[in-house]
């Protein structure tokens, strides 16, 4: 948990500049740079977006998932904080993905939505950080509103391995993991080059994002706070 | 790019991006003007308070 929370505060801190800097330059890569997949063409570029999503809101919830662990654990305010922020961070980055993955749809499948395993886990998925969500916007007290949280932070991230092995265990129209896989990837060396820099970029724009996030709740706490101590 | 499917996923998630950023601002600036009130509020209860 130190060393987690040690690499956190690292990592946590790249200057906004660096951050969009860098996700321009790998995003125009992937679009306009790399040469187009040979079977889909122009529309397989929609996975520089779609796939590095899809793996930001997969940590989101994991690092809900730990901070909620470890409040359960410690009843430290600051990491019900942190984990508020990443499942918000998660909740924008599920919506980016199902969006982009409906658009990857219907220019590959002819269709905008499909009740597939992988889409609807998904759409669960997004609807369950929705309601950690609305939980946490409905409780006042502090701590009351923390500790239930917790639970749901921890509980909801049991879908995330549904949503990634669903492709496995069901059949339906979403291709099977082509990186995280048993064995090599499936996919070129420079598409997956392009890919994994996208990933770090998107990475990085998490880690920039939950902190500006988690500073915002810290003022909430405080305002909150001042207004508890007037008479 | 000239397909409209990869324009319109591009446009859409960075759309997104750009408008959860701006959110956050937003809300931050809120947040900070939310806690000057509060704080003035409470120097002036205190100092009602000790003038009586």
């Amino acid at each position: 948990v130190r060393l987690f929370r040690r690499v956190w505060s690292r990592l946590s801190r790249p200057s906004g500049v660096i951050v969009f800097g860098l996700l321009a330059v790998t995003m125009t890569i992937g679009l306009v740079v790399v040469p187009a997949d040979r079977t889909q063409g122009d529309v397989q570029r929609i996975m520089y977006l779609h796939v590095p999503s899809a793996w930001l809101a997969y940590f989101a919830f994991f690092v809900t998932f730990v901070a909620s662990l470890r409040y359960l654990w410690q009843r430290d305010l600051q990491v019900d904080r942190l984990a508020a922020a990443a499942a918000e961070v998660g909740l924008v980055f599920t919506g980016i993905t199902i969006v982009t993955g409906s658009i990857w749809g219907k220019a590959t499948w002819g269709v905008w939505w499909d009740w597939d395993p992988r889409m609807t886990t998904t759409a669960i998925l997004f609807l369950l950080y929705l309601g950690y969500l609305l939980l946490r916007g409905s409780i006042v007290a502090r701590e009351r509103r923390a500790r239930l949280s917790a639970v749901l932070g921890v509980i909801a991230f049991v879908n995330v391995p549904i949503v990634h092995f669903s492709v496995l265990w069901w059949r339906g129209l979403h291709q099977v993991p082509t990186v995280i896989r048993p064995g090599d990837p499936s996919i070129g060396h420079l598409l997956l080059a392009t890919l994994l820099a996208n990933v770090v970029s998107f990475m990085l724009l998490f880690a920039w994002l939950t902190r500006r996030r988690e500073e915002l709740e810290t003022s909430n706490d405080a305002s909150f706070a001042l207004a508890e101590q007037r008479p | 790019v000239s397909d409209p499917f990869v324009a319109g996923a591009y446009i859409l998630g960075v759309g997104t991006i750009v408008a959860y950023v701006l959110s956050l601002r937003l809300r931050r600036a809120q947040a900070a003007q939310r806690q000057v009130l509060l704080e003035r509020e409470a120097l002036r209860d205190r100092l009602g308070h000790e003038a009586l």
